[in-house]
């Protein structure tokens, strides 16, 4: 019997001790505070695909400080997975998450979550067309989907039967890139939410800036085979005919986020360097701007006010990258560590 | 940390208080023979452990995810009810688990890993784990371990019918009827398993709103059913078998709480045909075995919203023959070849791949009296006719104390694995130039077993381990948006692991504990040019586990407690996020009425009974308190 009440005690001791508290969501360690009263620039990290480990960092320019995991100090959950976009209309910031397949409508000085727009299929960009309303470009869908931003709701769609990324709005046109798989600038009538034309440019065209002569850049990134050219092309944004077509010497990269300038002059991309051309030259840059030195650029983005190039060094899309600020002689102001594969800018301006 | 200081404590306690008995006692061999988690000295200088024969009894309607991760130290890494499961071992990955049938490898060619909770707990006679370097007794590749599910012939003569059917949570259906047939000369074994359940269960969200809500579960159904045929022949001096299995499940796949899934969801189909020939014949000291396997897999993934079809199949040949002789009474020599043939169809490759791997393996093992062996294995990988780097293990075991099983182990390995054929072929990203990885591990263990007194016998062990994988195939993104495989990192994983099993046994009362516990340091030493995280744990590898169980059985009635720790994990490598520690506490109890040849088993099973709120994966929540009531009917003539 003595044995007996051994193992009982053996049996008992274990499972005592093998008690311990039981959360079940994940833990983020953070104990940032915030400074989201003033100007800055949001940085949206978006995660590992599918880890759910997406988040918000906010770089402010009275502390010269970058703020991580901002969303979730403030609203005790996380933003969400692959944050992919930002835009701010009035007092309200619109966050686009695109594998969770919802908008994240906050307070832009708080970062409270005011409302989740949901139900959307895989959304990449959001546009403000006015304060009323905003298209959201999708990956998936073959829609851009329309938002009524007085009630934050989805109020339609216009069917453009193609997977959509970037967008651009002058007048009352919006200009509407379809990256994956595709090859046309879609052209749509914000009045009536028609498509009222196309632009057939290069190989997935992923990023577009519109220059001081309303000529639209349109950076196509080619494919992943190799198949395509990599190409910088210019639309006459009148006639809609193709102004100027670069072609990168080499298929090896993918040259991505296209940016340009305050003054609209000078244009600025990714690839692998960072690199700066002029809008008036005939041919691509030979000497990059800022080399990448080891780094692995992935985002970048240019106070239109201030005139500084932000860029991501997502490192190796695994450990938490770092944002770098670089004057526009491509001279580095500072580099901050950011949270998993820093992404998109948001601007803030007040 | 508190539970291991404990635990150590304990299993010291129980060595001392194993020598306080024998200055009393004599120490008598039991004529019982119990089949514990230990098969100690069979295992010569390596780690092989087995699952109890109650243990598989009790999870009869589960599934071997449930009985590696409440028996086993092995980490489980689980999407939930209904979602796929693999394995840890020691802090590797999925791909560095292998999982056999009988011996031979039915990992997915193309995966390189297996979905452990779609094998059917009813379908297996025998779990045995093949930790570290003990995997390269059975094949290559196995850089953590290997799980070897075993079916085999009850030479009994009569037949044996047993119907087994469950009921419980979430819409939970399940069952299971086996008939044996057989005489002295000839057996014949079919099973055939079903189930099916919602798995619309209730959990805690605390991630979709500002508030936590109880939300519940949804496009999680899981429809899955498998039949099983064996057939064996015993000859004078020979065993003939052959066995055929086929499955199909079919299941919705949950997506993470993160991902709002608009439109048609995602859902899986895996499906597969095994068949296996083997003849086995032993001549004087000399014992030849011959295997030829054919499988068939297909594995269709579909998300509607992504347009995305995958459709993949795969077609298996192995062909497996060794020859075992002991020359002498202390010398034992195996050589066996095992030469694996791959052709996969599939829609993310550019076209058919085949691929031919070939392992030779040698081994000589020499008894040095009746206090030590050593055992040295040379191993020789060919993959599609290249020659790689030899691979080989060596270990010795020393029994230090006479009269006594107790055993002191060591062993050290190289043990390489080829590159999946995903990670060389997929489309986009496959790299066809990637090396193979390979491992070093060494290992020190300590084992005993033995009796306290008459009724109550102990096992235990002490296992600390140290494996150093070079050349680790990663997937990361690359500069086209697509993921990609390299050989871009070293890994560290080093631990203890720690087992304690006891059985108390009358004629009316048996009393079983058995409890495992895992200490795992894993951690990349190089990483590409970026590395500079040595410091940081493996996501996803908890550095503490443990599980415990007590099962006791009085007369007609059983019930049995099982309790499962599993320590903090962390989710992003630089460890600042981490998935909190759990504890889950299982309780099992039923009832055994026997009426001449029929018999009846009335069983209730309680998971999770505190309703703990969980997750094995991040943002995908686990079930809270479920049951299962089951009813089995035995026959026996």
């Amino acid at each position: 019997m003595k044995q007996f009440f051994f193992i009982l005690f053996c049996s008992v001791s274990i499972l005592v001790c093998s008690c311990a508290k039981n959360d079940s969501g994940p833990v983020i360690n953070d104990t940032t505070r915030l400074y989201l009263n003033g100007k800055g620039v949001f940085v949206l990290n978006e995660g590992n695909f599918s880890a759910g480990n997406g988040s918000l960092s906010f770089y402010s320019y009275d502390s010269s400080k970058l703020y991580n995991n901002v969303f979730y100090n403030v609203n005790s959950r996380p933003l969400g997975d692959v944050p992919n976009s930002m835009i701010i209309s009035g007092n309200r910031a619109y966050i686009v998450v695109n594998n969770s397949g919802k908008i994240e409508v906050v307070d832009k000085n708080t970062i409270c979550s005011l409302k989740t727009i949901s139900g959307l299929v895989s959304p990449r960009n959001i546009l403000l067309i006015n304060t009323d309303k905003a298209y959201v470009s999708s990956l998936y869908s073959g829609k851009v989907t329309i938002l009524n931003l007085q009630t934050d709701s989805i109020s339609g769609y216009i069917d453009i039967r193609r997977s959509s990324e970037a967008m651009l709005l002058k007048g009352e046109k919006a200009y509407i890139s379809c990256w994956s798989s595709g090859k046309e600038i879609m052209i749509i009538n914000t009045k009536t939410d028609k498509v009222i034309d196309s632009v057939e440019v290069g190989n997935e065209p992923e990023s577009m800036v519109l220059d001081k002569t309303n000529r639209l850049w349109v950076l196509c990134s080619g494919d992943y085979m190799g198949q395509f050219d990599r190409e910088l092309v210019a639309i006459n944004t009148t006639t809609y005919e193709i102004d100027k077509r670069l072609v990168f010497s080499s298929k090896n990269y993918s040259p991505s986020s296209l940016q340009i300038n305050k003054t609209g002059d000078t244009i600025y991309y990714i690839d692998r360097d960072i690199w700066r051309m002029d809008i008036s030259s005939s041919s691509l840059p030979v000497q990059s701007l800022i080399p990448a030195s080891g780094r692995l650029y992935y985002k970048m983005g240019v106070d239109p006010v201030r005139g500084e190039i932000f860029v991501t060094n997502a490192v190796d899309y695994q450990q938490r990258g770092y944002v770098l600020r670089f004057m526009v002689n491509g001279s580095l102001i500072d580099s901050s560590r950011a949270d998993i594969i820093p992404g998109s800018f948001c601007f803030k301006q007040n | 940390m508190r539970a291991l200081v404990l635990y150590i404590v304990l299993i010291t306690s129980v060595a001392t208080y194993g020598q306080i008995s024998s200055i009393k006692d004599t120490i008598r061999i039991n004529e019982v023979v119990v089949k514990g988690s230990l098969l100690s000295s069979a295992s010569g200088a390596f780690k092989l452990t087995g699952v109890d024969s109650s243990v598989l009894s009790e999870c009869n309607l589960g599934n071997l995810s449930e009985i590696i991760s409440y028996n086993t130290p092995v980490f489980i890494k689980s999407y939930g009810s209904g979602g796929t499961a693999t394995t840890s071992f020691r802090g590797t990955g999925a791909g560095h688990t292998q999982l056999a049938w009988n011996g031979i490898n039915i990992n997915s060619p193309m995966l390189g890993q297996a979905d452990i909770s779609l094998i059917p707990a009813g379908f297996l006679d025998d779990v045995r784990i093949y930790y570290g370097g003990a995997s390269m007794s059975l094949n290559c590749g196995g850089l953590g371990g290997i799980i070897n599910i075993e079916t085999k012939p009850d030479w009994k003569k009569g037949s044996n019918l047993s119907v087994d059917l469950g009921a419980g949570s979430f819409d939970r259906y399940t069952g299971m009827i086996k008939v044996r047939e057989g005489v002295n000369n000839f057996q014949s074994v079919t099973k055939a398993y079903f189930h099916s359940a919602e798995n619309d269960f209730r959990f805690l969200n605390t991630v979709s709103n500002n508030d936590p809500f109880y939300d519940r579960r949804s496009n999680a159904q899981v429809n899955q059913m498998a039949f099983q045929q064996e057939i064996y022949l015993r000859g004078a001096k020979s065993v003939t078998s052959a066995r055929i299995w086929y499955q199909s499940s079919k299941r919705n796949l949950p997506a993470s709480l993160l991902v709002q899934q608009a439109g048609e969801t995602e859902s899986q189909l895996d499906e597969f045909f095994r068949t296996m020939i083997n003849y086995n014949r032993y001549k004087g000291n000399k014992d030849y075995d011959i295997s030829v396997s054919w499988f068939s897999d297909r594995l269709d993934y579909f998300n509607p919203v992504a347009s995305i079809d995958s459709r993949n199949h795969s077609n298996t040949l192995i062909a497996r023959g060794g020859i075992e002789a002991i020359p002498g009474r202390k010398t034992q020599l195996k050589i066996f070849l095992n030469n694996e043939l791959n052709s996969v169809k599939s829609v993310n490759y550019s076209n058919l791949k085949l691929r031919n791997v070939s392992t030779i393996t040698a081994s000589v093992r020499r008894a040095f009296g009746d206090k030590a062996g050593a055992m040295v294995m040379i191993q020789q990988i060919i993959n599609n006719r290249h020659l790689l780097i030899p691979d080989f293990s060596s270990g010795i075991d020393i029994r230090p104390v006479n009269d006594r099983e107790y055993y002191l182990k060591f062993n050290f390995s190289r043990n390489s694995k080829v590159p999946t054929l995903n990670d060389l072929y997929w489309n986009p990203g496959g790299n066809p130039d990637l090396k193979n990885e390979h491992s070093y591990t060494g290992e020190v263990s300590w084992e005993m077993k033995g009796n306290i007194s008459i009724p109550l016998e102990y096992s235990g062990e002490l296992t600390l381990y140290s494996n150093n994988i070079r050349d680790l195939i990663q997937w990361s993104p690359s500069q086209f948006s697509y993921w990609s495989p390299s050989n871009i990192s070293n890994v560290k994983t080093s631990g203890l692991e720690a087992g304690l099993n006891m059985t108390f046994k009358t004629n009316i009362l048996t009393i079983k504990f058995n409890s495992q516990y895992a200490l795992t340091d894993a951690h990349i030493i190089k990483s590409g040019d970026t590395g500079y995280l040595s410091d940081k744990q493996l996501v996803y590898v908890p550095q503490n586990q443990l599980n415990t169980g007590i099962r006791v059985s009085y007369k007609n009635i059983y019930s049995s407690w099982i309790t499962c720790f599993t320590g903090r994990r962390f989710i992003t490598v630089d460890n600042s996020q981490y998935l909190h520690s759990c504890t889950l506490n299982n309780f099992i109890t039923g009832t055994r009425i026997k009426s001449g040849k029929n018999s009846f088993d009335i069983n209730l099973k309680i998971d999770n009974i505190f309703g703990v709120n969980y997750q094995t994966i991040a943002y995908h929540p686990m079930p809270g308190r479920s049951f299962l009531f089951s009813v089995t009917y035995n026959l026996i003539r």
